[in-house]
């Protein structure tokens, strides 16, 4: 779940849709005449995870291969708890240096060979192979050495005691060594195709068919160890790229799971008795970072002052109808680090036109802007093209700065382009969106070592905030690191490196014809084998 | 004067009137966003009632019959702070909550003043260039002509797209990248209509008076050759609103939140299918404006070409 972090949510593009077809909510679906249909905004990019990833690949993935243990989405009131999956159980030495699975005996790949610790060390070594040059390789950091006690039995040994040291090992599917061993790890790179054709698999779905550009068909794993799921008998990722076309294909009842639906549009699928709304709680934020680097930006109390300029339950009711929460911290308050006792800076423009002119900021020229030693409080304000939503804000951020004098200019920028303006501090101020992953580690965004190539694009540095990032990263439990991700919220509150704007609920449009769905933050086809769909009725609706 | 003439001139002089008169005649400022979550996208004619509460004014959809209460995303509240006062939208908000109304009124300055700078920079231009020409003949013609070929071949859109990512957005950016990217077919009627009269004796006669080459340029050649350039013009006009659109509409015009009729258009496409009104009215206003130039330049033809005077 790690990787899905450092994504902007631009690129969280899913959207999903299903056919009708028919099923058993209670039993094994019978044969159908239409397949679910997944409709994705980008192309499934093949099996192996090592050699790229989005939203979509882990999506797909996830139902192809299992993990050792399963995060739980039970994030909200504590650090979320691990399921068995290839693993049966785990168990920690006394130094806690050395954690050891117990593999279940009876998983075997799709092609009848049996999972062993043979392939969870196989599959760490492909992890951390330079050649493979997997891009999450750094969460192996601190794991020495995997070590097979039995077939069945491995032991993680690391070279130092943190709170993450489950979920890094954990970190990325079992991968079968005995069918993809056969290519050197140094010809891995641009050859996704081979894995598509050497595939087997864990999870309860393989790839029948991977047409480029056009549509994955998911076909069950008749080798699964659950023998009644998965109940669909097919599922087709099909690559619809226009939004427009994803949400008509929905309202016409050809695509029956949308994510990301347009909120604006949200009347539209209230309306139609076959559809409905289902919110899904995120762990993401999008917030506008302010180049603390730039003078304009450098004193807190201008960014303060900014925060209480800009209306953000205005974006919030606009933007959302109401069903996204204002957000104050890199925590969102459906994480169980949140502080609960912070409360958003509210939406006084007065008080922040008392704070520009307690810095020396007038409208010396009477143009309606304000000024100070003859520069004008005027900056641009950068987002990615392609996003409506993004843009809507950006014009309302800039009329609500305008009120008090502030004259906010907006750029957008092709997503790459904007990115590399972040890298470099090539900007005044940008707007963007993180997800925040288990490990609930936001050093890449605030600690001031990621100034310099990491993603601490407006410059923060804090001292202390350092030092709490720092003691955090280092805790044996994380509920223990609580009073530090309070103290830390508060500082990062207090200084407002980043103006918070709003955590976003992932609006999904379900065709009624689904059932059993669980979606979640973590995954939207979190238990994709458990769910169904409702027979046709005789008039094939 | 012909009838053509005379109604493109009175519908002009509205449209000059509207533009010089917008803040007086436009409702709102264009720019102000009214409550864009209560209403956004409303049609025209809508009423809402606008509440100051605190730091926001609301847009209430009704009132109590006591004025005490509103009605505002379906919910009631007791009214707090101000008296609610009504406000039509007669030509209904964008998604901001915008009053289309004030946009296109507000519109037509920067759309008008755009499109007359643009054509009198690319008048001068090629007027000048059209002239020398013409007048020195030789390798200066063949050198400026060619330099017009060459500038005709790249389509005039791609050639404005490529100057303006390379340098800059805004009206004045967008008056110099159109202006110094129309001027050819002027200098092309320029210079055909002084090398026509170079070879006339009734020149021959004013050179022998001895005049100084300025003098004849003005007192004689430029009364010939401004009707067919005036003419071509005015038809240019409206070419040069529509370029501005589609460089508003593409991003690259005045920027927001400033109106042009070209960016509201733009800015109208995601909701075409729910909110006509958002592009139908600038789309409108536009087509009235090439029309009027279109008219203006028929009736100017019809009055100073002496071959269409029959």
């Amino acid at each position: 779940m790690r990787k899905v972090s450092l994504f902007w949510v631009l690129l969280f593009s899913l959207l999903v849709g299903c056919g009708p077809r028919t099923s058993d909510s209670e039993g094994t679906a019978p044969p159908s005449e239409r397949p679910l249909v997944i409709a994705a905004a980008a192309d499934f990019s093949g099996p192996n995870e090592l050699l790229s990833s989005s939203q979509l690949d882990h999506e797909i993935r996830s139902n192809l291969f299992l993990h050792l243990v399963q995060e739980q989405p039970d994030y909200q009131d504590s650090p979320p708890t691990f399921a068995p999956q290839l693993a049966r159980n785990h168990s920690w030495s006394e130094d806690r240096l050395q954690l050891t699975f117990e593999l279940r005996e009876d998983l075997v790949w799709s092609d009848g060979t049996p999972i062993t610790a043979d392939d969870v060390r196989w599959t760490w070594e492909a992890q951390t192979s330079p050649e493979v040059g997997w891009v999450y390789s750094f969460v192996k950091d601190s794991i020495r050495d995997v070590e097979i006690l039995d077939p069945h039995t491995v032991r993680f040994h690391f070279t130092r005691v943190y709170a993450n040291q489950l979920l890094d090992a954990n970190e990325g599917f079992i991968l079968p060594k005995h069918a993809w061993s056969e290519l050197p790890w140094a010809e891995w790179r641009g050859n996704a195709q081979w894995f598509q054709d050497h595939l087997v698999v864990s999870g309860p779905f393989t790839v029948d068919s991977w047409t480029p550009q056009q549509e994955t068909v998911l076909a069950p794993n008749p080798r699964y160890h659950r023998p009644e799921r998965p109940r669909l008998d097919r599922v087709v990722v099909r690559v619809l790229p226009d939004e427009s076309a994803r949400f008509r294909q929905f309202l016409s009842g050809d695509v029956d799971l949308l994510r990301s639906l347009p909120t604006d549009r949200l009347a539209e699928v209230e309306a139609n008795p076959e559809l409905t709304v289902r919110e899904i709680d995120s762990r993401q934020y999008n917030f506008i970072a302010w180049n603390s680097l730039r003078p304009l930006f450098a004193d807190a109390a201008t960014r303060r002052a900014l925060t209480q300029a800009i209306d953000r339950q205005a974006l919030v009711d606009t933007l959302y109808g109401g069903r996204a929460r204002v957000a104050s911290s890199p925590f969102p308050a459906n994480v169980w680090a949140h502080d609960a006792s912070l409360e958003p800076w509210p939406y006084d423009p007065e008080a922040a036109r008392r704070a520009f002119a307690d810095l020396g900021w007038s409208d010396s020229d009477a143009d309606g802007f304000l000024d100070r030693d003859g520069v004008a409080f005027s900056f641009e304000l950068s987002t990615n093209t392609g996003n409506q939503l993004r843009r809507d804000a950006l014009l309302m951020i800039q009329e609500q700065l305008a009120r008090v004098g502030i004259d906010a200019r907006p750029k957008f920028l092709e997503i790459q382009a904007l990115i590399e303006s972040n890298n470099s501090h090539e900007f005044d101020a940008t707007l963007g969106a993180w997800g925040i992953d288990t490990s609930l580690d936001v050093s890449y965004a605030f600690h001031s070592s990621e100034i310099d190539g990491g993603a601490n694009y407006g410059g923060y540095d804090n001292p202390r905030a350092d030092e709490l990032m720092n003691q955090i990263s280092e805790v044996s439990e994380m509920a223990e690191a609580k009073p530090l991700f309070d103290e830390l919220q508060q500082i990062l509150h207090q200084d407002q490196p980043y103006t918070f704007l709003w955590e976003p609920p992932n609006l999904l449009g379900l065709n009624r014809r689904i059932r059993d769905a669980h979606p979640n933050a973590l995954l939207m086809l979190f238990d994709l084998e458990d769910w169904s769909l409702v027979p046709h009725d005789r008039n094939g609706h | 004067m012909r009838l053509e003439l005379r109604c493109s001139l009175a519908l002009l002089l509205l449209l000059l009137l509207v533009a010089v008169a917008a803040p007086w005649l436009a409702p709102l400022d264009p720019n102000q966003q009214v409550d864009p979550a209560a209403a956004r996208l409303l049609p025209p004619g809508s009423t809402r009632y606008l509440i100051d509460e605190g730091a926001r004014t609301l847009a209430a959809e009704q009132l109590s019959p006591d004025q005490s209460e509103y009605l505002r995303l379906g919910s009631w509240r007791s009214v707090s702070d101000s008296a609610p006062q009504p406000r039509r939208f007669w030509l209904g908000t964008d998604r901001y909550g915008r009053d289309v109304a004030s946009r296109v009124v507000y519109g037509a300055r920067a759309s008008l003043r755009v499109a007359v700078a643009t054509t009198l920079v690319s008048l001068v231009l090629g007027l000048l260039v059209g002239g020398i020409a013409g007048w020195r003949g030789g390798l200066v013609d063949a050198l400026l002509m060619r330099m017009a070929d060459a500038l005709f071949a790249f389509p005039q859109l791609f050639l404005v797209l490529a100057a303006a990512a390379l340098w800059s957005t805004g009206e004045l950016a967008i008056v110099v990248i159109l202006g110094t990217t129309s001027w050819m077919e002027t200098a092309r009627i320029t210079r055909s209509e002084i090398l026509r009269i170079r070879g006339t004796d009734a020149l021959d006669a004013v050179r022998g008076l001895g005049l100084s080459p300025p003098r004849i340029l003005t007192h004689h050649l430029l009364p010939f050759v401004l009707p067919p350039v005036l003419i071509h013009t005015a038809l240019r006009v409206g070419d040069i609103i529509l370029i501005e659109a589609s460089l508003s509409f593409l991003g690259f015009g005045i920027q927001p939140p400033n109106p042009s009729w070209g960016n509201l258009i733009a800015e109208a496409t995601d909701v075409l299918d729910r909110a006509w009104w958002v592009a139908v009215f600038p789309g409108a206003a536009l087509t009235l404006t090439v029309l009027a130039f279109g008219l203006l330049a028929d009736g100017l033809a019809d009055r100073l070409d002496p071959r269409r005077q029959g």
